[in-house]
């Protein structure tokens, strides 16, 4: 997918989009309320998570350029829209709640564990906490079929965990939603903080991955990450993500028109939503 | 919350008419709660009467529902609100109400908002209690009823349950919450000192020892069931019941977290044949089942805790067999006792309502008028001084006016600097009074041991015809016991004003010769305290009616004991009526019978008004969804406003919004100190001497009296 930013589209059908200019601007959302005491400390309450909002722009577009993206605004394309970007492929495709599970107190793969993971790079992270039986799959995560994932977690527990130790599992969906393939992700080396990871291939009906955390009591779960092709290291970069989104009405720039063609700068606003 | 940083959560839980909560994606709420009152003033009531709640959600739908389109979409359904100050910590109930209304703000938006209200239920249904009347215990005192019981009665009728209610099977239950009166069957004879306290888990129990007996015709040879609340009064001794039949008698009693099971045979040809086992009594348990097995060559009984795994068996055969007999008695000292037979999952039905005793002795409770449940909830909150809502969790929780004092344990310290945002007071005359009175209203309780006092006279003949049975009705203007037996009125031995009294003639108008002293057989039976069934039966060959010799009817029942509405008696404290500037009269009802109590109230509300009291109203504080109404917590602001004092929790409003996220305003009542905290402070026991000590060594030989009670004051909250 080189030459494009992003795909977009429901599951199976990520088209991509025309290149944007350079600068195109990531904006969280995340709720903040401050609250000064007496004492003149003050208190800060953040929000559960940060919805995002992309604005890029495209110049001298022609209308069949800019169908696709138009369609999409004005909900002319059936199903869900996700948003899958090379920024994200490259470093992680899970939105910042299921690549940091338990973060803010998110609890979308299981209950907050009381303790914390040691990452490299990061120090002590939060995490979810497994259980004796395995937790919910969690929401879809576009992928490309035919193309090379690899799926990595960090896992701590009490007592040392051998090599081998399944802490995470994940199973691809077709666009209705069945199920077709599922593994698990095992650590690679015996510890009591140890990196899992492995690689898969969805198949060529494959849309999207689901992930949960492995039956088996006493483990914290944190710093998920899902790349196109293996990460340069084994540390921990934050959710870029795939998601689903929504796409505003394009402000539209008429700028000429010739006889056989029309051009116009495009702007357009993507939100994170869900 | 060390760096000030919270990540607050909630999570909302709508069920929106199709009978299932659902967990929905809620935007904003808002919860209000209040204490509210009517006959006390503003600076008393902030502390007393019925709590209010109400709230709002907006919410959003995936499935785009309407009243006319994707599935229901109706009010009615119930609504429990939970919420988190930080990420790990659990979620505490903010309130469990009732969705009153649902709205869609528009036609295109998937948003829609719920109104909420308290969930009462079957509390708005008119209720009139029984009437219900003191009995002599063994010990010759009069074993009242504490205030507790209306409300535990009230609470009950509308849905909220001290204890589950008599289930199916239920052949005996005597629930102890401040009545003596069973159930189901009757109350055969009361063993108690007759008062009640309030046990560790916060509920009206009988103090001391104390041991009903309920008689019952029930037969055995099936399994029977009894099942009680743990509610210890103390940790030794707390367990108790014996079941009692023809041919022996099964203990069941506790001491510490040993509950000791025994089964012994006591008739002939084999006594004294016994066996015991005991099991450990897990932490928390809430009720204890035991289960007896009574055939006719052994008796088997087993224990379980909270609907758990069965004990094993004490068993004792006796080698011989017996013929079936019923059990005839059980007797319990634990409340909320129900023998039944059948296992009934309802029995394990959790605890939706915590009354403590009130202190209010009632000698008796007469007929009323019918009122709803929530409605006489609040009349007796605020006779007592107490106050009633429906809590956080959704239970109905009574008060007491110590507790709304502070003589409760006290939560974490509220500290102004760190912990709110502002500390807005006001202080005014408007509820100071100089002269306080009360009025209240004990009944007119008559007792007699020769069957003397006239409780009800017919006014209509009866005509009886020969060898018949009439049965008429007697409703009683009061309540009576132990009616007296029936003679003709002109036996004079015993004197003709004591037992009750027929007279018989053979026409209309009290002709004829006199009939026989047996000519007619008057018996009377207590259909409840106020409603007596009476049948006359005519033993001779011809017709009779029950009038005297010059044609009056003639039905005179008597009894030992009975009690009709009294006069308000009227009690004052304060400046003399002439020249007080602003009395204040509160009327405590019928709900107040005891002088002593009566005495209590006056002086609580004496001190409560004697002076103006600060109130703290829209306190924004660092949100704590633990925090509840009627906590008691200790506000220390040495900094701005010198306030260090404790103070109950009256008001509590929450919000929530995805973007302002969690928020909270208290509104907070400044309490005295009370002697109960410098005793608590001063634990443990010290004398006066050794306390008067303490207080020279801190603030000098020269210290007055004032000097030293300022100081103890201070110190009790230090």
């Amino acid at each position: 997918m080189s030459g494009t930013w992003a795909r977009l589209g429901p599951l199976g059908n990520l088209l991509e989009l025309p290149d944007v200019q350079a600068g195109r601007e990531t904006e969280h959302a995340r709720a903040v309320s401050t609250f000064p005491t007496l004492g003149g400390r003050v208190r800060v309450q953040y929000g559960p998570r940060a919805p995002r909002t992309w604005t890029t722009s495209n110049t001298w577009l022609t209308p069949d350029q800019a169908a696709y993206l138009t369609a999409c605004a004005q909900g002319a394309v059936a199903g869900d829209l996700y948003l899958y970007t090379q920024d994200a492929a490259r470093t992680n495709l899970l939105r910042p709640h299921l690549a940091a599970p338990g973060s803010a107190g998110d609890t979308a793969l299981g209950d907050v564990s009381a303790s914390s993971v040691t990452v490299p790079g990061i120090g002590p992270m939060r995490g979810v906490a497994s259980a004796a039986a395995a937790g919910a799959w969690s929401e879809t995560i576009p992928v490309l079929p035919g193309v090379a994932y690899t799926l990595s977690c960090w896992a701590a527990a009490a007592a040392s965990m051998s090599a081998g130790t399944t802490v995470l599992q994940w199973q691809t969906v077709n666009a209705a939603g069945v199920y077709l393939a599922q593994g698990g992700v095992a650590t690679s080396a015996a510890g009591a903080v140890a990196r899992a990871v492995t690689t898969f291939t969805p198949g060529a009906i494959a849309v999207g991955v689901q992930l949960r955390v492995a039956a088996g009591a006493g483990r914290t779960i944190s710093a998920l990450r899902l790349t196109e092709g293996p990460p340069p290291d084994a540390s921990w970069v934050q959710g870029v993500g795939a998601g689903q989104v929504a796409v505003d009405d394009p402000g539209i720039t008429l700028q000429a028109i010739w006889d056989d063609q029309i051009r116009s700068d495009y702007s357009w606003t993507i939100r994170e939503v869900g | 919350m060390a760096g000030g940083v919270t990540y607050p959560r909630s999570k909302v839980t709508l069920d929106l008419g199709d009978g299932t909560p659902v967990v929905v994606d809620a935007s904003s709420w808002s919860v209000q709660r209040a204490l509210s009152g009517s006959n006390i003033p503003g600076q008393v009531r902030a502390a007393s009467g019925v709590g209010t709640t109400d709230g709002s959600v907006s919410f959003a739908v995936d499935d785009n529902r309407t009243p006319w389109q994707a599935g229901p979409f109706l009010p009615g359904g119930k609504a429990a609100i939970d919420a988190a100050a930080d990420a790990g910590l659990a979620l505490s109930p903010i309130a469990r109400l009732l969705v009153s209304k649902l709205g869609l703000p528009g036609a295109l938006t998937p948003e829609r908002n719920a109104t909420l209200t308290e969930n009462l239920g079957a509390l708005r249904g008119n209720v009139t209690l029984p009437v219900t009347l003191a009995t002599t215990s063994y010990f010759g005192d009069v074993a009242a009823t504490d205030a507790a019981w209306p409300i535990v009665q009230a609470a009950a009728l509308g849905g909220y349950h001290v204890d589950p209610s008599p289930v199916a099977s239920c052949v005996a239950a005597l629930s102890l919450r401040g009545s003596y009166a069973a159930e189901v069957g009757s109350t055969y004879g009361v063993v108690s000192a007759g008062r009640w306290g309030t046990a560790a888990d916060g509920c009206v129990i009988p103090l001391s020892a104390t041991s009903v007996w309920v008689s019952t015709t029930q037969p055995v040879d099936s399994p029977l069931y009894v099942t009680q609340a743990i509610s210890p009064l103390t940790s030794t001794n707390w367990a108790d019941f014996i079941l009692q039949g023809e041919l022996g008698t099964i203990t069941v009693s506790g001491t510490g977290t040993t509950l000791t099971v025994s089964a012994r045979l006591n008739s002939l040809p084999i006594t004294n044949v016994g066996g015991t086992g005991s099991v450990t009594v897990p932490a928390g348990a809430a009720r204890v089942q035991t289960q007896v097995l009574w055939t006719s060559t052994q008796i088997q009984v087993r224990v379980r805790f909270d609907g758990g795994a069965w004990s094993s068996y004490v068993t004792v055969t006796t080698g011989v067999t017996f013929s079936i007999a019923p059990v005839t008695m059980i007797r319990t000292s634990l409340p909320g006792m129900q023998l039944h037979t059948a296992d009934d999952p309802a029995i394990w039905s959790a605890r939706t309502a915590i009354v403590p005793a009130t202190g209010s002795v009632l000698s008796a409770v007469l007929p009323g008028t019918p009122q709803s449940s929530w409605s006489l909830i609040g009349d007796v909150a605020e006779s007592v001084f107490g106050a009633a809502w429906i809590d956080e969790a959704g239970v109905l929780r009574f008060v007491t006016k110590e507790s709304l004092r502070g003589m409760v344990a006290r939560g974490a310290d509220i500290i102004a600097d760190t912990d709110l945002a502002d500390l807005p007071a006001d202080i005014g005359l408007d509820d100071v009074a100089d002269r306080v009175q009360v009025s209240y209203q004990p009944p007119d309780l008559q007792t007699s041991t020769t069957g003397s006092i006239t409780v009800w006279e017919a006014t209509d003949a009866v005509q009886v015809g020969a060898g018949k049975t009439v049965t008429i009705y007697a409703d009683l203007d009061g309540a009576a016991d132990q009616l007296a037996p029936w003679l003709p009125v002109w036996t004079t031995s015993p004197p003709a004003a004591q037992q009750s009294r027929w007279a018989a003639a053979t026409s209309r108008d009290g002709g004829g010769t006199q009939p026989a002293d047996t000519a007619l057989a008057v018996s009377a039976t207590l259909v409840s305290p106020n409603r007596v069934r009476i049948r006359i039966t005519n033993t001779t060959s011809s017709t009779l009616w029950t009038v005297d010799g010059n044609g009056n009817p003639t039905l005179t029942l008597r009894a030992n004991v009975y009690a009709t509405a009294g006069e308000a008696i009227t009690i004052s404290a304060g400046a003399p009526a002439d020249t007080a500037v602003n009395p204040l009269s509160v009327d405590l009802g019928s709900w107040v019978q005891d002088a002593d109590v009566a005495q209590g109230l006056l002086a609580w509300l004496a001190a409560m008004t004697s002076q103006p009291l600060p109130t703290l109203s829209d306190v924004d504080i660092v949100p704590d969804p633990t925090i509840r109404q009627g906590d008691v917590r200790v506000l220390r602001d040495p900094h701005h406003t010198g306030l260090v004092s404790k103070v109950l929790v009256t008001g509590v409003n929450t919000s929530y919004s995805s973007t302002d996220l969690l928020n909270q305003s208290l509104t907070l009542v400044v309490l005295g100190v009370l002697n109960w905290d410098v005793a608590r402070w001063l634990t443990p026991a010290r004398t006066n001497t050794q306390a008067a000590g303490l207080a020279t060594a801190a603030l000098g030989a020269a210290t007055t009296n004032s000097q030293a009670a300022a100081w103890f004051a201070k110190g009790a909250i230090a």
